[in-house]
C-alpha cells in the first residue's frame, strides 16, 4: 500500500449558495463517500481548511495576507488515503462530491515512502 | 407525548437548526438585525457542512452551531464598527448564553418568532413567505419553487416583508391578554395557508410540498407549548392537518400522476398520523368553544375512517358540510359540499345546486372540472366534454392538466 494525498480545490462558492437543506444533503454525500473509504480501510486522515492564511517568504521577512487566489485555486481541504497505485487513487477520488461543483477539482499526489 | 415523537420524525437537521438559530439570535439581539443574523447562521451552517463532511458531528451540533453563529455575528458587528460599549456586553454574554440552550427556551424563542413573522403590519402573503424563510428555513429559491412563483418576485416580496419585520416588530414577544386571541388567529391562518400550499396538488416538486405541510404541523405543535395558545381551535387545526397529511404517500402514483381519493391505495395512508389526528380531535372537543377548524377536522376524520371509497359515510359528511358552509361560505367549501351532495342525493340534484353558486365561482378551474364530472355521471357527454375542455385550458400546472386530459381521452366517443 502507498499513501496518497488529495488536495481539494474549488467547490466552495457553490456550497455557500446552497440552502440549509441542500448543505445538509451535500454534507451527507461527503459522509457516505468518506465512510466508504473508511470501511475499505483506505482513509487515513483529512480536514477542511479555512480560506484565511498568510504567505511567508524571503527568509521569513516577507509576510503577506491570505491565499487570495481565485476560489477554484484555493485548497479547501485535504485527505490522505491508502491505495495500491496512483491510478487506483485516482479511481477512488472519482466518487468525491466536490466534483459535482463546476469549479471543483482534486489533485492526487503520491506521498513519498520514507 | 405524541408531539415529541412526531417532531422527531421530521428529519431536517440543518433546516430546523437554521430556524432555531435565527429565532435565538433575533431574540438575543434585535429584529432590526435580521439580515446580519441570517448571514451569520448561513455561515455557521456552511462551516458545519464542511467540518462534518470530514469528521463526525459533535454530540451537540446545536451548541456548536450556536457558538459559531454567535461569534460570526459578533465579528460582523465589530467590523461594522458598532458602538464599543454595546458590543462588549454582548460579547460577554455569549458564554452564559451557552448554558441556556435547553429545549424549553428554544421552543419559547421560536414561539415569539412565529408571532413576529405573522405581525399584523404584514399582508397574509408576506406573513406566509417570511414564515417559510425564517421559521421553516427555506431559501428564496425553494420558496419560489414551492409556491410556483417567479424567483425574482419572491425575492422582492420577502425583502418587503423583512423591511416591515425590521421596522415594525420591535421586541419579540408572545402577545398577552386579549391581544393573544387576535394574534393567534392570524398565526393559525398562516399555518393553515402553509399547510394548504403544501397540500395543493402541483407538478414536480412533490417532496418540497410535503415538507411545507409538515413544517406547518411542526409549527402548530410548537404553539401548543404556550398555555394561552392551547385552544380547541389549535388542537382541531392540528387534527385536520394530520388527517390530510396521512394521505400524502398515496396521493401520486409511481410516475408522479395525481390520484384522487377514489383511486388511492389506502394501505399507504399513514396510520400514525391518523391516530394522532384522532387524539387531537378528541382534545379539541374538551374545550367548550366549537370552531370551524373542528368541523373541518371532523370531515377529514370521516374520510380517513372509511376502509374503501364506497364505505365513506357521505350522509354524515354532508351534515357537517351543511354547518360548515354557513360559517365559512367560501367557493371551495361550497364546491366540496356539492361533491358530497352528489354522493347522497345524486348527480342530477348536485348539478342544480352547482348552477345556483355559478355566479360566485365562475371561471374557476375546479368548478368547471366538477361540473364536467357531474354531467358525465348523468351521461350528458356533450356538456361533460365541453366543461372539461374549459377546465383543461385553465389548469395551473402540468400534473393537473395531464390528469384532466387523460379523463377527456376516455370520454371521447361516448
Amino acid at each position: 500500500m502507498t499513501k496518497f494525498l488529495y488536495l481539494f480545490r474549488g467547490g466552495d462558492g457553490h456550497m455557500s449558495e446552497l440552502s440549509p437543506e441542500e448543505k445538509q444533503a451535500h454534507m451527507e454525500e461527503w459522509g457516505v463517500w468518506m465512510q466508504g473509504l473508511a470501511e475499505k480501510g483506505q482513509l487515513i486522515d483529512g480536514l477542511p481548511l479555512t480560506s484565511d492564511g498568510k504567505q511567508v517568504s524571503g527568509n521569513g521577512s516577507v509576510i503577506t495576507d491570505g491565499p487570495f487566489a481565485e476560489g477554484a485555486e484555493i485548497v479547501g481541504g485535504y485527505l490522505m488515503v491508502n491505495a495500491e497505485t496512483l491510478d487506483d487513487a485516482v479511481e477512488l477520488s472519482k466518487g468525491c462530491p466536490i466534483l459535482q461543483a463546476e469549479d471543483g477539482h482534486i489533485e492526487v499526489r503520491e506521498i513519498m515512502n520514507m | 407525548m405524541s408531539e415529541i415523537s412526531l417532531t422527531r420524525t421530521l428529519d431536517h437537521l440543518f433546516r430546523h437548526e437554521y430556524s432555531k438559530l435565527v429565532a435565538l439570535l433575533t431574540n438575543r439581539y434585535s429584529a432590526a438585525m435580521i439580515d446580519l443574523i441570517e448571514d451569520a447562521v448561513q455561515e455557521a451552517l456552511y462551516k458545519a457542512a464542511k467540518m462534518w463532511s470530514y469528521k463526525p458531528m459533535p454530540d451537540n451540533p446545536s451548541a456548536w452551531l450556536y457558538r459559531v453563529a454567535s461569534n460570526q455575528l459578533i465579528d460582523q458587528l465589530r467590523r461594522e464598527k458598532k458602538s464599543v460599549g454595546w458590543e462588549e456586553t454582548k460579547e460577554e454574554k455569549t458564554e452564559d448564553v451557552m448554558l441556556e440552550l435547553d429545549e424549553d427556551s428554544i421552543n419559547d424563542e421560536q414561539l415569539k418568532m412565529i408571532f413576529a413573522c405573522c405581525h399584523p403590519s404584514m399582508k397574509a402573503q408576506e406573513q406566509l413567505m417570511l414564515s417559510l424563510k425564517l421559521l421553516c428555513g427555506l431559501s428564496v429559491k425553494e420558496i419560489a419553487r414551492a409556491l410556483l412563483k417567479n424567483e425574482e418576485a419572491t425575492k422582492k416580496a420577502i425583502t418587503r416583508a423583512k423591511h416591515k419585520f425590521k421596522t415594525e416588530v420591535g421586541e419579540l414577544k408572545v402577545p398577552s391578554g386579549e391581544a393573544i386571541k387576535e394574534s393567534l388567529n392570524a398565526v393559525m391562518q398562516v399555518i393553515y395557508l402553509l399547510f394548504n400550499e403544501g397540500y395543493k396538488a402541483t407538478e414536480g416538486e412533490k417532496l418540497m410540498k410535503n415538507d411545507i405541510s409538515e413544517e406547518a404541523i411542526r409549527l402548530a405543535i410548537l404553539l401548543l407549548n404556550e398555555e394561552s395558545c392551547n385552544t380547541g381551535e389549535l388542537n382541531a387545526l392540528i387534527s385536520m392537518m394530520l388527517f390530510k397529511a396521512a394521505r400524502f404517500p398515496a396521493r401520486t402514483d409511481k410516475d408522479g400522476n395525481l390520484l384522487t381519493l377514489e383511486h388511492q391505495d389506502r394501505s399507504l395512508w399513514r396510520a400514525d398520523y391518523i391516530q394522532w389526528g384522532w387524539n387531537f380531535l378528541q382534545r379539541s372537543s374538551q374545550f367548550p368553544k366549537r370552531s370551524i377548524y373542528q368541523l373541518e377536522a371532523a370531515i377529514a376524520s370521516y374520510y380517513s375512517n372509511a376502509k374503501t371509497y364506497e364505505d365513506t359515510n357521505w350522509t354524515q359528511i354532508l351534515r357537517l358540510y351543511d354547518v360548515l358552509v354557513i360559517h365559512k361560505p367560501s367557493p371551495v367549501v361550497k364546491m366540496s359540499r356539492i361533491v358530497v351532495l352528489s354522493k347522497v342525493e345524486g348527480a342530477e340534484a348536485a348539478i342544480k345546486h352547482l348552477e345556483e353558486i355559478e355566479p360566485e365561482v365562475e371561471g374557476k378551474q375546479s368548478f368547471e372540472a366538477l361540473r364536467a364530472d357531474l354531467y358525465a355521471q348523468v351521461e350528458n357527454w356533450d356538456k361533460a366534454r365541453f366543461h372539461l375542455s374549459i377546465a383543461i385550458r385553465q389548469a395551473q400546472n402540468i400534473a393537473e392538466r395531464r390528469f384532466l386530459e387523460e379523463k377527456l381521452l376516455k370520454w371521447i366517443g361516448k
